[in-house]
């Protein structure tokens, strides 16, 4: 990557990560504006900035040291850049679409008023790029392929953090082959599925945390989804 | 001779062996279900949750009974509405529109023998003291008070108040650990040899161990210190999820029994906890998807791993799913 370091005397851009990756939002909104008035162009700034905060939470991630807090300070610091100094500069929601990703229906299954965990997903896929079609906690299996087929998702993602979900999630898949929606994939997580094999919940994967799905998103799970 | 499940667990807080290991599985819910007990009569009647404790432990022979109300007991209490499935936990009222942290600061303390579900929670730790109370230990599950907090306030709001407001999140938790500390001590006056704090909310997945530190652990403390000066057998904390960040600390917390959930490494607890009896750590979801013959290697793995060590009781590090199989229980009493 470009060291931004002797271009731009007062602040480098490693300390913007840092500043996202430790939750510091007001820092963060600071020097992002700082480095777009110093002439840094927005796409370097979004890259170096939230994108490699990013990464630096999903390598935490994986040596398990991150916690809810942390993603939920990192990830309102996330926000703050891109809604207070992105959006400014750039359309963010335009910035988006024009990935031109696919559809995401989520949801927390029947009998679950877990969502916590749900809604860090959802933030994270929206980050990605992702049109995420959040339907909330307590959600019926036959509501998610109602709106996957309006939607033409590519994607289902069942949460669910209790056992006694287990037989409704099962019917996700069931239910989406009888709709003739083979090609999608159905997704779950959640701390209690985690413990599951994709076999046993009749899904195509089971995520571990948030970033075990962004990789598997992206094709670095063997298999590209 | 055969011991009781009392003297299996007093021998084992006294790190002497016993004749066989000590087994005392978080059997909650699972006991109405297991009994055959509608499970919102066990979460709501004496009889119901005393003769479900009872069936289920003669059912199959575990050294302990439980008393639970749900993780939703105390904020029932403190006024938050619930609702009450007929096969499952009572949760929270999705319309509930939680309090600021302010107004819970100045809420009148809830009193344990007058509010919500903890007089016949109180009752049934009594019955089941008097009924088996010599030969099986009661243990009293209370929920942490941070746990509660996140329930009433909002985990979200919660966490963020601890970064923000640290000051303001301090006293709305101490009050709340006043009623945790209040109901720990009517349980113990009730008869219970064991109180269990359950904290699922203070675990390495929801803070950092920083902040476990400065929130969590002085509330724990005193309710364990308050239990001890009032003469219970032992102090059990359970936090799911992973909690290796905490070992450093969990010899102060003032427990005798700490759980662990199947996401923690057995033998590296072993080796950073010397002096706590460390209960788990069987996968809990194994109960409801495995096969006996799956919970017979894990036991087996585990015994093996603790055949030097008598400060360790066999169980899963979190409560015995509602939907676990018979079969699978069974097996892991077997393996003892
Ligand atoms: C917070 C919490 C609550 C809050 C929920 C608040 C909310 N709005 O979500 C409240 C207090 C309301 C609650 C209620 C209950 N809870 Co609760 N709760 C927890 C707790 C402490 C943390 C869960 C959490 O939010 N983790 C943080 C998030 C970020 O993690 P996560 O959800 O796993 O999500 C991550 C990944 O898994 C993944 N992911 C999540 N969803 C998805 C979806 C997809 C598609 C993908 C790909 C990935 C993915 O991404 C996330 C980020 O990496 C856990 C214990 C623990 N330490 O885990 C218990 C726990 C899950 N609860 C439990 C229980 C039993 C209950 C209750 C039944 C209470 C009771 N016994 O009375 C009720 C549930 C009622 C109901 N029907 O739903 C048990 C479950 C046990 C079991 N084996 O079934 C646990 C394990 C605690 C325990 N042992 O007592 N709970």
């Amino acid at each position: 990557m470009k060291d931004f370091g002797s271009e731009v005397p007062m602040v480098n851009t490693d300390e913007l990560a840092i500043a996202i990756a430790k939750g510091e939002n007001i820092e963060a909104v600071a020097l992002a504006q700082k480095l777009l008035d110093l002439g840094l162009d927005l796409e370097t700034m979004v890259e170096a900035g939230p994108t490699k905060a990013l990464e630096s939470l999903s390598n935490k991630c994986n040596t398990d040291e991150f916690c809810l807090l942390e993603i939920l300070l990192a990830g309102r610091a996330m926000m703050d850049v891109m809604e207070q100094v992105v959006s400014r500069h750039a359309d963010f929601s335009a910035m988006v679409e024009a990935q031109n990703r696919p559809s995401f229906v989520l949801g927390t299954i029947k009998g679950d008023m877990h969502d916590l965990g749900k809604n860090v997903v959802a933030m994270m896929l929206k980050l990605e790029g992702y049109h995420v079609i959040d339907l909330g906690k307590d959600v019926e299996p036959a509501k998610f392929i109602q709106v996957a087929v309006k939607e033409q998702a590519s994607f289902i993602g069942v949460s669910s953090l209790i056992t006694t979900t287990i037989p409704a999630i099962k019917q996700v898949r069931a239910l989406a082959t009888q709709a003739g929606l083979d090609h999608i994939k159905v997704l779950a997580g959640g701390a209690v599925l985690r413990q599951a094999e994709p076999h046993h919940l009749n899904v195509d994967f089971v995520a571990q945390n948030v970033f075990h799905l962004l990789r598997y998103l992206r094709g670095e799970c063997g298999e590209k989804p | 001779m055969k011991m009781t499940g009392l003297s299996r667990l007093t021998e084992t807080l006294r790190w002497r062996t016993t004749d066989r290991r000590c087994c005392m599985p978080m059997v909650f819910g699972y006991a109405a279900n297991a009994a055959g007990i509608s499970l919102k009569d066990a979460l709501t009647q004496t009889d119901a949750l005393v003769s479900s404790q009872i069936i289920a432990q003669r059912l199959f022979g575990y050294d302990a009974v439980h008393v639970y109300g749900g993780s939703v007991t105390e904020v029932e209490s403190f006024g938050v509405p619930l609702v009450f499935p007929e096969t499952d936990y009572p949760y929270i009222d999705p319309d509930y529109k939680p309090v600021n942290e302010d107004a819970l600061a100045d809420q009148p303390l809830p009193d344990p023998t007058r509010h919500g579900r903890m007089p016949y929670l109180l009752k049934s730790v009594k019955t089941l003291r008097q009924e088996i109370g010599r030969q099986v230990p009661v243990v009293a599950v209370v929920t942490g008070p941070v746990t509660v907090g996140a329930q009433i306030v909002g985990l979200e709001t919660m966490l963020m108040g601890f970064v923000e407001q640290p000051e303001r999140s301090r006293r709305y938790l101490e009050k709340i650990s006043l009623l945790s500390r209040n109901l720990a001590l009517a349980m113990v006056d009730a008869g219970a040899h064991v109180i269990m704090i359950m904290d699922p909310v203070s675990s390495q997945s929801i803070m950092p161990p920083e902040v476990f530190r400065r929130f969590s652990l002085p509330l724990l403390q005193n309710i364990f210190r308050s239990c001890r000066e009032a003469g219970v057998l032992a102090c059990c904390l359970t936090i799911t999820g992973k909690v290796d960040g905490f070992f450093p600390l969990y010899p102060d917390i003032g427990a005798d029994i700490v759980t662990l959930d199947y996401e923690v490494d057995p033998a590296q607890a072993f080796h950073r906890l010397p002096n706590l009896v460390i209960q788990g750590n069987i996968r809990p979801l194994d109960f409801v998807e495995g096969h006996p013959d799956d919970i017979k290697k894990e036991c087996k793995n585990l015994l093996h791993l603790a055949e030097s060590r008598p400060g360790y009781i066999l169980a899963a590090g979190c409560e015995l799913p509602l939907n676990s199989k018979q079969a699978n229980v069974e097996a892991m009493i077997g393996s003892t």
